[in-house]
């Protein structure tokens, strides 16, 4: 009787550091399945008649790491048509419980003229289930190839991506081909909320090359995503010529703390 | 009463010695005239302003095709893991803790990050390289000397002010090389 008397609290110590370690390997393991796509995209796209685009979005999941599904893009405008989509990892994690797939979606423009894409989604589905994921914003604005020569681009800032918001810049690096200097007029682009701070457009010399800097500044809140594509206008001799430069992609992603603490947002 | 005496000659020998040891040393100390409520001199921050983004111009190869270029619609993939770090740079006068305090952030701060990027190979034999580079905000720090007279600080004119610069890191930016491939 004296044995089972003592049996008894050691049996109850153990239930209860039973119970707390489920309780507390409970919470640990709530990894729910928690994703965030970030595809609200503003811009400006200036290009020729068959010129592909590219925009990516991001998806950023935690708690497993399945991307499959099936894509798709809707409500696209008539000047455009979707010439592939791919998936693909660009954004990096330290931490392994959050990863990410870049859905790259080729836009090829098809009509000349000045169209904008603003009610435009992607559509994906999975296991009976089906998302819209808005894209928000962009006008295009497109031409039919000139028969002239251009100037050439050989650098350029493609992109820029982090967890902070900040003002684009663009710089290009333009060749010029012609027995003449190339004057820079002027740099096309309308974003809203996006202004131009300081152009620096030196004069190119013929055969030579030089940097073209364009710095904004924003005039409201950044949003998320940018692409730039500007039109620069240049002149040669007394003639004007324009041309599309290459794209420029801009992505502000949430830290890794930032993405936890959105994705436990709800769990409790 | 010759006993009293010598106590009290005693006791003025070790006054006088304690005097002597609890001194400072002019050259330790600067003796001002108003020197009665202490003297001594200090940096102190007098301004921060925000100087703007500041993109890096120096840039790591992160990728590229081989040199004789890619294949059209191929992709340059870009993934580097670096340390990335707050900074400052200029004659730092005051202490670290108080130029982190004035900007607002750890100017020591370093973390690792993993730039990616990826670049389309546009054409047959285009040959593609992505860079990295990193943009920061920058602020500008003056530091100022003050005296400190009578429990009041002063600063002083016989000193300039230093600058320092800050710079918090922010982002990533990309840059990508394309030529023909050499044949």
């Amino acid at each position: 009787m004296t044995h089972a008397k003592s049996i008894v609290p050691v049996f109850l110590t153990l239930l209860l550091i039973f119970a707390l370690f489920a309780y507390f390997e409970r919470g640990r393991s709530t990894v729910v399945s928690r994703e965030l796509f970030i595809s609200q995209y503003r811009g400006y796209v200036a290009g020729y008649v068959n010129d592909t685009v590219r925009l990516d979005i991001y998806w950023i999941k935690t708690g497993n790491n399945n991307f499959s599904g099936v894509f798709g893009i809707r409500n696209l405008p008539s000047c455009l048509s979707v010439d592939g989509i791919t998936l693909m990892e660009t954004v990096y994690f330290e931490n392994p419980n959050i990863n990410e797939r870049t859905i790259s979606v080729r836009l090829k423009l098809k009509t000349p003229g000045r169209c904008i894409m603003d009610d435009t989604y992607l559509i994906f589905q999975r296991e009976g289930i089906i998302k819209r994921v808005p894209l928000r914003s962009i006008t295009f604005e497109i031409y039919r190839k000139p028969d002239y020569p251009s100037l050439k681009i050989s650098k350029y800032i493609i992109g820029s991506i982090g967890p902070e918001p900040s003002p684009p810049m663009l710089q290009y690096t333009l060749y010029n081909p012609f027995n003449d200097s190339v004057k820079i007029l002027d740099v096309v682009f309308e974003v809203p909320g996006l202004k131009v701070l300081k152009l620096q457009a030196p004069v190119i010399p013929p055969q030579g090359e030089a940097n073209l800097t364009i710095i904004t500044e924003n005039t409201t809140k950044m949003g998320e995503m940018y692409i730039i594509r500007p039109l620069i206008v240049y002149e040669v001799g007394n003639q004007k010529y324009f041309m599309p430069a290459e794209a420029f992609y801009y992505a502000t992603i949430p830290s890794e703390n930032e993405l936890l603490s959105i994705f436990s947002e709800g769990e409790h | 009463m010759k006993r009293l005496l010598a106590l009290l000659v005693g006791l003025l020998i070790i006054g006088a010695t304690a005097g002597i040891a609890g001194a400072q040393p002019i050259g330790n100390r600067q003796i001002k005239p108003q020197d009665a409520g202490g003297y001594w001199t200090v940096w102190k921050v007098e301004s921060v302003s925000y100087l703007g983004e500041y993109f890096d111009p120096s840039l790591t190869s992160c990728a590229s095709t081989a040199p004789e270029g890619g294949v059209a619609g191929d992709y340059v993939v870009c993934r580097n893991t670096v340390t990335v770090s707050n900074r400052y740079y200029g004659e730092l006068k005051v202490s670290i803790d108080t130029l982190s305090a004035s900007v607002g952030f750890d100017v020591t701060q370093s973390f690792s990050q993993t730039a990616g990027y990826n670049a389309i190979v546009q054409y047959d034999g285009q040959y593609v390289e992505i860079f990295h580079g990193n943009v920061y905000d920058k602020y500008k720090v003056i530091q100022r000397l003050y005296e400190h007279i009578d429990g009041k600080d002063y600063p002083v004119s016989y000193v300039d002010p230093v600058p320092v610069y800050a710079l918090k890191w922010k982002r990533f930016y990309y840059y990508v090389y394309r030529r023909d491939g050499a044949s």
